[in-house]
């Protein structure tokens, strides 16, 4: 296949998979195996992070990784032409949806709460130079509690709150991904975020 | 105040990298779902077994080849290691060599128009249906089929699932050539295809010329020279259709079958539907079916009445469908028209055959009929039979026929005292009306079914007296009701109906009607109208005899009709020649259920054995056999030991049900250290993953 050699060509290039993206999509379409697998390896990262980000578990995360992988791979024939990534993840977001309940369960079972100190391990530290030491663990310490109570809030805020602060999407993309309205996203950011503020204003000012 | 904000907007998560295991796994189990689907994509649904060929000759020919359990047989035996294969004949005669699956292995030109044709394309790895039609497409590119050559002929030989093939093929090239191509299928065995190969002809125009009876044919035959042949060889009778007073009444012509050259066993269908498609296609309901050997005596008519299950009003497609001993199905012409009311009453009860002139008892005496008017009402008397076979005696009444006869005027009166010689009859009687001349008649019945009708009187029926005791019974029929008459004039009345199911027979009964204007009682059903009335739902049955408060009605024979399904019931009783309908009350009855089903098979879980090999784990299961089944979930924990699928993730997820074994480098599990236990079970997952059923745990120590 041509497109192969051509794809050889692209790879050390910035837009490697980009020269060679209407015809990979086309193969993957057709069931090419390995158009499928090239696909896998050029999302992997951004796929398993947000799976992570929606579990916040290695196990749950794999789990969703490949499920949403072998729904895209049955569902290819449907893929029409638009982004892939967004598709992509608007599979990973309603697989999660359909997984979500037995997440909780799994949690509550298992005690397995996602604490701030485990999620402390995940804060990367972005704070300007101006911030001191302490500033620097207090704002990681609020951070962590942040990251720990939007991984409890229910699912229909939870999942815009991790598209928009953690995979920094836009509200019209995750509109797309959720199939909502881009003003439905906004609210229940808001709203998220208000009952966000309320545990963490109990929880740091008592 | 806390600024949540200030936080959000900084907020980073720090990265995580799936690891090769995950990516490698992901890529297997795609892989498999995209080998599953490629199969899946090769199993066309299935379609109806008979596969039709249409001849749209000028008298609407369509032919139907069989794949009777003869050829089947033939089938089974002549299938060897040799690939199957479908031949293609417009003029250009390829034949389309495939493997199992149906995918095409080779494409071989059997003409050198076909030569040409085959170069130009390249459909090895393609499945059938595919190939077919870039086939059709490439030959009427290059002219090949035009106004003058319409004829697509598909031939599948040794070809397990031909009805998927053909079915997706007809589909595709009907949504692309519509008119433009006339499709036929033969199927045939691979025996045939090698006989054809030795002929150095095409095995689907050598079948097709056998049903032509020997038709020689050489490689540059075109499909319309043997169709021609065909239909020279074979035909269908000419039909056509009469309403009469009961009904209607098909008749058709007479076949050659010396002329055909054909002996042996034809069987006729009669066939109706809403559709003249439906008919034209042979998919219409049989309405009734003559077996016959080619010496025999054709039956050339078949009568429809209300009774044979279309009702009064309907409007329906006749056909006539012959069959040629298993080799042909030809339909001609299609007729329509519309069953009309029956005036006439009829009695479901009563036989309806008429006698063969051999079988006729004759009466002791001829059968003599006499009458006058007495006071208010008319007199009938006749002459005793008293033969043990006589069953009966049906007045039969008509204001046109001079020579009324049971069954063709249908009766007002059946009298089965055979020692009953004389009637008196009143206006609303039957029918009768007060002022109106009829000829009145007497028909014999005997046990055979066989009818003898005696001659006719003609009397003016009087008007009835209207004292109460005026109206009492006529003396020489004790079984019949009396009718209370009521005067002429004032309110029309409905009837009451009730009923009950006798398996799916509806018995129904309601009021008698005792009034001077009554013409008859309809009776309606409806499955879909829970208010039915009669003309507005047609009926099921018309009954003129006022007496007469009861009837069956074989359910099975209404359309609509389906287990555990309600049908509406009404009376609409009749006044003054059909002018004033009256209808009562509506009584519902449920058909008896379907039997109930089976019990649905349990979902299996599958039991799992294995051991280790170095630090890869070898794991093996029963295979599962359940249209249900999504695949095998192979689930493994270090710290559960009884670990299922999804609670404890997984690390193989298979969906083909015979792939009953797996091997996992277990360096690659999280929780991996040397010397610890490892749990596994395989969860199977069925019904779209609804279900999920979980087999034995082993356990296995990592080295």
């Amino acid at each position: 296949m041509n497109f192969y050699r051509h794809y050889s060509l692209c790879i050390g290039k910035e837009d490697a998979f980009v020269c060679a993206h209407d015809e990979i999509f086309k193969l993957f379409i057709k069931g090419d195996r390995q158009a499928m697998s090239i696909l896998v390896e050029t999302y992997k990262r951004e796929l398993f992070n947000l799976c992570f980000r929606l579990t916040f578990n290695k196990q749950d995360a794999e789990d969703l990784f490949q499920q949403t992988w072998i729904k895209a791979t049955k569902n290819a024939s449907r893929y029409e032409h638009q982004s892939f990534k967004p598709w992509l993840f608007k599979i990973c977001v309603n697989q999660y949806r359909d997984n979500y309940r037995q997440y909780v369960k799994r949690k509550k079972l298992m005690k397995e709460d996602f604490e701030s100190t485990s999620a402390k391990d995940y804060v990367l530290m972005t704070a300007g130079g101006t911030d001191s030491v302490e500033e620097q663990y207090e704002r990681k310490h609020i951070q962590a509690l942040l990251i720990a109570n939007i991984d409890k809030l229910p699912q229909p805020q939870k999942v815009p709150m991790v598209l928009y602060y953690y995979q920094q999407m836009k509200y019209s993309d995750i509109a797309g991904v959720l199939g909502v309205p881009e003003g439905t996203v906004k609210s229940r950011i808001n709203t998220a975020k208000k009952k966000l503020k309320g545990v963490l204003e109990s929880e740091l000012y008592v | 105040m806390f600024d949540i904000d200030a936080y959000l907007d900084t907020i980073a998560v720090k990265e995580v990298s799936p690891s090769d295991t995950l990516i490698n796994k992901t890529v297997e189990q795609c892989g498999e779902v995209m080998k599953t689907k490629e199969k899946e994509r090769k199993t066309a649904k299935q379609i109806k077994k008979v596969v039709m060929i249409a001849v749209p000759a000028a008298a609407l020919l369509l032919i139907g080849i069989f794949i009777g359990s003869q050829l089947n047989v033939l089938q089974g035996t002549a299938v060897n290691a040799a690939s199957a294969c479908f031949t293609v004949d417009i003029n250009p005669s390829v034949c389309v060599n495939v493997d199992e699956e149906s995918i095409v292995t080779s494409l071989v030109g059997q003409n050198k128009d076909a030569a040409d044709l085959v170069e130009k394309l390249d459909c090895i790895g393609e499945p059938a249906a595919d190939a077919i039609y870039e086939i059709v497409d490439e030959a009427k590119a290059l002219g090949y089929i035009n106004e003058e050559n319409k004829y697509v002929l598909i031939g599948c030989f040794g070809i397990s699932d031909e009805d998927a093939t053909i079915g997706s093929l007809q589909e595709k090239l009907e949504n692309s050539f519509g008119d433009m191509i006339d499709l036929l299928t033969v199927s045939g065995t691979l025996e045939e295809k090698t006989q054809a190969d030795t002929l150095d002809v095409s095995a689907g125009l050598l079948k097709l010329s056998r049903m032509a009876q020997g038709v020689d044919i050489d490689n540059e035959d075109k499909v319309e020279d043997v169709v021609g042949e065909l239909k020279n060889t074979y035909s269908a009778p000419t039909l056509s259709v009469n309403e009469t007073k009961d009904g209607l009444v098909l008749k058709w012509t007479k076949l050659d079958f010396v002329a055909m050259g054909y002996s042996g066993e034809v069987t006729y269908e009669i066939a109706a539907a809403d559709t003249a498609a439906d008919v034209k296609n042979l998919t219409a309901s049989v309405l009734k079916r003559y077996t016959f050997q080619t010496g025999d005596t054709q039956n050339t008519s078949y009568k429809l009445t209300p009774d044979s299950g279309i009702l009064s009003g309907t409007k329906k497609y006749y056909g006539i469908y012959v069959k040629y001993a298993n080799v042909a199905k030809l339909v001609g012409n299609v007729v329509s028209a519309v069953m009309p009311e029956v005036a006439a009453p009829k009695a479901s009860a009563s036989p309806a055959v008429s006698p063969s002139p051999t079988q006729t008892p004759q009466p002791e005496q001829e059968p003599t009929v006499t009458g006058r008017v007495s006071g208010d009402a008319v007199v009938i008397k006749w002459r005793q039979d008293t033969s043990e076979s006589l069953s009966g005696y049906k007045i039969v009444a008509s204001k046109t026929n001079p020579n009324p006869r049971y069954p063709d005027d249908g009766y007002i009166k059946y009298i089965t005292n055979k020692d009953t010689t004389s009637i008196k009859l009143y206006e609303g009687v039957g029918g009768l009306k007060a002022g109106k001349t009829y000829y009145f008649s007497v028909t014999y019945l005997y046990e055979n079914g066989s009818t003898v009708a005696a001659n006719a009187v003609q009397l003016k029926v009087p008007s009835k007296a209207k004292t109460p005791s005026e109206t009492a019974a006529p003396p020489a029929e004790p079984t019949t009701a009396p009718t209370q008459a009521a005067p002429p004039s004032g309110d029309y009345a409905s009837t009451s109906i009730s009923g009950s199911m006798d398996g799916n027979t509806a018995r129904l009964s309601w009021g008698q009607i005792d009034d001077a204007r009554f013409d008859g009682y309809k009776v309606v059903c409806s499955f879909s109208n829970s208010s039915p009335s009669y003309p507005g739902d047609g009926y099921v049955k018309w009954i003129t005899d006022a007496s007469k408060t009861s009837c069956s009605v074989d359910m099975t024979k209404i359309s609509g009709y389906a287990p555990g399904a309600v049908c509406y019931f009404a009376i609409t009783a009749l006044y003054d020649g059909h002018s004033v309908k009256k209808t009562g009350n509506t009584v519902s009855l449920t058909m008896p259920a379907a039997p109930a089903a089976p019990e649905s098979q349990p979902y299996e879980s599958t039991g799992i054995s294995g051991s280790m090999d170095g630090s890869t784990a070898r794991l093996s299961w029963g295979q599962i056999n359940d249209e249900r089944f999504d695949g095998y979930k192979v689930v493994c924990s270090f710290s559960n030991s009884s670990p299922s699928y999804p609670n404890d993730g997984y690390e193989r997820w298979i969906t083909d049900a015979s792939k009953t074994s797996c091997s996992l480098d277990m360096t690659g599990i999280s929780g991996y250290t040397p010397g610890a236990t490892c749990y596994f079970a395989i969860t199977v997952l069925y019904d779209g993953h609804d279900v999920k059923k979980t087999g034995n745990t082993i356990s296995l120590p990592m080295p």
